[in-house]
């Protein structure tokens, strides 16, 4: 398996995500997963060796049944902004070819803000995670096309808070856009199609 | 676009099943048909007409038309076209179970590329009741979880009519390492 490979897979089955969970507070976190039919356990196996090859350790598992799905399934997550930075640029590069190449852009922009979060003196104190940040991180989840899926009631809620998201988050979603339009029109003179 | 991309998103999201259509070309009113297609949501429009232009370049025809009010599907129908893709996919490197509906779609293909190279014209004849049920036979291994409820209760219908799969059939599925007696 290569790259080229598992992108095309992941542009058809892969899901790239802001979890978003609740209980004592609220909890933030980039994830990459794909879950597939347990039969298909060494598609996963096969790219989870093709992630090692660029140190990116995923977490992999198997499932039995239940509300989601009929059947078992085995479930491949590259979970947490270190992992997930590793990740993305392996795909920034490569074509895209489906709506999901949006969802990528608005998880790769989250991830920055990850990033500069992780970065900080202390990232998992209370006053970093402020309502702001949250409800930033949540209005960005809610744009994307996978963010309603989960949690929603929890997205609901914060989406709820007497709040504006951030005028960064605004530009970006903004500009993303254009990005996409000028995206379609590339691939639509590469491949002759009008 | 390349055959490997397409063949990589096939895996993910294409579906390669035998379609059994309502019509009067057989006693019994049913008339299998050999078909590939992939459905998406609309925004992926783009995508589908990118994998059309590429079957284009292989001398593939393929349809692309609204599914319902939210979706789109790319198909590929008719045994000649048909035909092609699976000459094109077999060779290349599979690494999901679809490559087992695969190979027993691209063996319905042969059998339906022998009926039609029976003599005679006429659909009614050459779709006997022993045919149908053995595409239907083989239709049951396919896709188990996401067929459609009238395409599930046709092909019921069908494997109810108290006929035996022919055995070069049970003998294929036999030699996937299919579980014939505890389907």
């Amino acid at each position: 398996m290569d790259l080229k490979w598992a992108l095309a897979f992941i542009e058809g089955e892969g899901s790239f995500c802001i979890v978003l969970t609740g209980g004592k507070r609220w909890r933030l976190y980039p994830s990459f997963a794909i879950a597939l039919n347990i039969h298909d356990e060494p598609v996963l196996s096969a790219m989870r060796d093709l992630f090692h090859e660029f140190e990116i350790f995923p977490k992999f598992k198997t499932c039995p049944p239940n509300g989601n799905s009929r059947t078992p399934i085995a479930h491949l997550e590259v979970r947490g902004t270190i992992q997930c930075n590793k990740l993305a640029p392996l795909f920034t590069s490569l074509q895209w070819y489906s709506r999901k190449y949006r969802d990528f852009l608005i998880w790769e922009y989250a991830l920055k803000l990850f990033e500069e979060i992780r970065l900080r003196p202390h990232p998992l104190c209370h006053k970093v995670w402020v309502n702001q940040v949250i409800y930033d991180f949540v209005y960005l989840r809610s744009s994307m096309n996978s963010g309603g899926s989960r949690s929603k009631e929890n997205q609901s809620e914060i989406l709820g808070w007497d709040l504006e998201p951030s005028d960064h988050i605004l530009v970006f979603l903004e500009d993303l856009d254009g990005r996409l339009f000028a995206h379609e029109r590339r691939l639509r003179a590469a491949h002759m199609l009008h | 676009m390349d055959l490997k991309w397409a063949l990589a998103f096939s895996e993910a999201e294409g579906s390669f099943f035998i379609a059994i259509i309502r019509e009067a070309k057989s006693e019994r009113g049913f008339y299998p048909r050999p078909r590939f297609s992939i459905t998406l949501l609309k925004d992926d429009r783009l995508l589908l007409e990118i994998i059309a232009a590429l079957f284009q370049k292989y001398e593939i025809l393929s349809n692309l038309q609204p599914a319902g009010k939210t979706s789109v599907i790319l198909s590929v129908r008719g045994v000649n076209q048909c035909r092609k893709l699976a000459d094109l996919f077999m060779p290349m490197r599979w690494y999901t179970t679809k490559r087992r509906d695969f190979l027993i779609w691209e063996f319905a293909l042969k059998l339906f590329e022998e009926i039609k190279k029976l003599p005679g014209t006429g659909s009614r004849r050459k779709w006997t009741d022993q045919r149908i049920y053995d595409m239907a036979y083989l239709r049951h291994f396919m896709n188990s979880l996401k067929k459609q409820p009238l395409a599930r209760k046709r092909e019921e219908t069908i494997l109810q009519w108290g006929l035996e799969p022919s055995e070069f059939v049970i003998a294929f599925l036999t030699s996937l390492g299919l579980d014939i007696h505890g389907s």
